[in-house]
């Protein structure tokens, strides 16, 4: 099929007008970038927090396999062991708006908060997830 | 032995030796009908008394943190389900630092009898006592529980069960409370003055007597002065205070009365440590747990309790608390904390009740946080302070357990601003300021003025450039 320079154009225009929407906010998903496994230096060390990053890691993929019970308990299992990682938090907010808990989420959305502001990307995210625990409120 | 298998209880020598001695010559008879023993020899047997070992109730690690979660997973399973049924209950508790606690605990006992011998008692169930609990703030998990001196002995729980006059460990409520309309440099007056309570008079005393008549917010605490804390509650409103601390889920009553700033009115002491909770963990309150899960014996969860916390002040108000307790610490009543080994960033305060019947330290770090107190059950005057007794029982817990502290220092949340200023005048800090000290600040309560008593012009600066020409003159 022959497209014609116009078909191209309005292709073009679409394609930048969809890039300039914000992403939607409901949907959860997991970000590629985050590094939770640890390295063996940093395990030797600090054994607790390299464990604690190994359960930050299985609480995210239990969160991806939609698995919020068990994401819950291996993620409560990493804030015990650290609790000054905010990603922990942050997950488990997750998990409780998986499992449609509003009051619980947002608890520890307000401590992702707390923990990641020196972190803008994840500030982003943290602000995307009040917006999505508003959200189950409504 | 094998008579008691069939019910250990029943046929316990602590509890029927009679029984217990029936039991065993049925168990004898039968080893001779089987030609285990002669006839002489089970004749021998049978005259032989009920010896028991030595008497201990429960070699039971952790034995106070057992009995408490046992009284929670009471209310979720029958006891015969809980002792037949193979479950298997997963805790909080961890054990090194239960070790170190009760390791801690025994030893600071001891010590402050050896140095007072007044405080030695005959009597095993009336000697001095002490009670430890270690938590978590962010998440609550108690990591230690320590109830009492001897398990064996006494096995009332002074954690959960006790009821006990804080003192100067409640102040920081207090504190708390005036948050909104005082500033760590706000001046009080630390004069003796009087009060009518219900028709009758009430003179509070500081500690010891002291020259500082007028003394910051910040360092009223820091020093734990009882007149300006009183002068502080007064000013704020008692009922404000109460309405603050009930927040924090005392169970037991508070009443309106000025001596509630001093810490007059009982506590339980978990509910104190997890009152605390609040300040290292960013203004959240954690629910105490004890109990993580329940697993069958086929590995099925048929219990998970999860982590359980409430947003109670807002970050800066915790982190302006946790900054004026860190002075408590540094430069104030609980500053002996360095000669003992502690040099990581510690919050704490230090409490001692009238005649000195109860000794407290309540400290934390950004991810631990453990309270002490030392007393006795009859009341019973220690003669020592919070920062004498309980105190160097929180160093000792703490130095065993390096692992569980990350000592870094408390990171100042968004909504505070750290100033210099004068440490006279508490406004801003000029080039003449003697002393002039970093102090966070609420955002927005920050002194406006800089310290006119010690600006070029002030008073201040004037007496001290007369003295130079004075001296200059002499010089010439």
């Amino acid at each position: 099929m022959k497209t014609r320079p116009m078909q191209i154009v309005a292709l073009v225009l679409l394609a930048v007008l969809l890039a300039g929407c914000p992403k939607p906010i409901l949907k959860w998903e997991p970000a590629e970038a985050e590094e939770t496994t640890p390295s063996e230096a940093a395990a030797e060390e600090n054994p607790r927090a390299a464990a604690a990053l190994q359960l930050t890691g299985q609480g995210r993929r239990l969160l991806e396999e939609r698995k919020p019970d068990k994401a819950i308990h291996a993620l409560e299992q990493a804030v015990s062991l650290d609790p000054t990682n905010g990603q922990n938090y942050y997950y488990l907010s997750e998990a409780w708006l998986m499992k449609g808990s509003a009051p619980q989420a947002k608890e520890f959305n307000h401590l992702a908060e707390i923990h990641l502001k020196e972190d803008n990307e994840w500030m982003i995210r943290v602000a995307q997830q009040a917006d999505r625990i508003a959200e189950l409120e409504k | 032995m094998a008579g008691l298998i069939k019910a250990p209880n029943h046929y316990s020598p602590y509890r029927d030796k009679a029984r217990c001695r029936s039991r065993r010559d049925v168990v004898l008879q039968s080893m001779q009908r089987n030609e285990w023993l002669s006839e002489t020899e089970l004749q021998v047997e049978l005259k032989q008394p009920i010896k028991a070992v030595g008497f201990t109730v429960s070699d039971t690690k952790a034995p106070y943190f057992i009995d408490y979660l046992t009284e929670q997973l009471k209310s979720l399973y029958p006891p015969e389900d809980l002792s037949s049924l193979g479950l298997s209950v997963y805790t909080t508790l961890d054990t090194q630092v239960q070790m170190a606690a009760e390791g801690a605990l025994a030893k600071g006992l001891e010590r402050l009898e050896s140095s007072n011998p007044d405080l030695q008692r005959q009597a095993p169930e009336q000697k001095l006592q002490g009670a430890i609990v270690v938590m978590q703030p962010k998440t609550g998990h108690i990591l230690a529980m320590v109830g009492g001196r001897n398990y064996s002995i006494s096995q009332f729980n002074r954690i959960t069960q006790a009821r006990r006059q804080p003192g100067s460990a409640f102040k920081p409520f207090v504190y708390l409370s005036a948050l909104a309309k005082f500033t760590p440099t706000t001046l009080l007056s630390n004069d003796p003055k009087s009060y009518t309570v219900d028709g009758k008079l009430w003179e509070p005393k500081n500690f010891e007597p002291v020259t500082e008549y007028t003394v910051s917010v910040k360092n009223a605490l820091k020093k734990s002065y009882n007149l300006a804390t009183v002068d502080l509650a007064m000013k704020i409103g008692l009922d404000q205070i109460v309405d603050m601390t009930s927040k924090f889920h005392f169970s037991t009553p508070l009443k309106p009365y000025p001596s509630l700033a001093l810490g007059a009115f009982e506590v339980i002491p978990l509910e104190l440590a997890r009152a605390y909770c609040v300040f290292a963990a960013e203004g959240v309150q954690p629910f105490p747990l004890s109990l993580k899960g329940v697993v069958d014996e086929h590995d099925n969860i048929l219990e998970q309790t999860h982590l359980n916390i409430e947003r109670l002040i807002p970050p800066a108000e915790a982190f302006i608390m946790t900054a004026m307790l860190q002075s408590v610490v540094n430069e104030g009543t609980a500053r002996s904390l360095k000669w003992r080994g502690v040099s990581w960033p510690v919050a704490g305060k230090t409490g001692t009740t009238n005649d000195f019947r109860d000794a407290w330290f309540v400290g934390y770090t950004s991810d631990i946080l453990a309270l002490v107190w030392v007393g006795f059950d009859n009341g019973d005057t220690i003669a020592a302070t919070g920062a004498a007794a309980a105190l160097p029982i929180w160093a000792d817990l703490m130095n065993a357990i390096p692992q569980y502290r990350s000592e870094t220092e408390f990171k100042a949340p968004q909504g505070v601003e750290k100033i210099l200023v004068c440490s006279v005048t508490g406004l801003i800090a000029v080039d003449n300021c003697p002393e002039p000290a970093e102090v966070y600040f609420l955002a927005g309560h920050t002194p406006a003025e800089p310290c006119a008593l010690h600006a070029k012009g002030g008073i201040a600066a004037k007496i001290i450039e007369s003295l130079k020409d004075v001296i200059d003159e002499d010089d010439r």
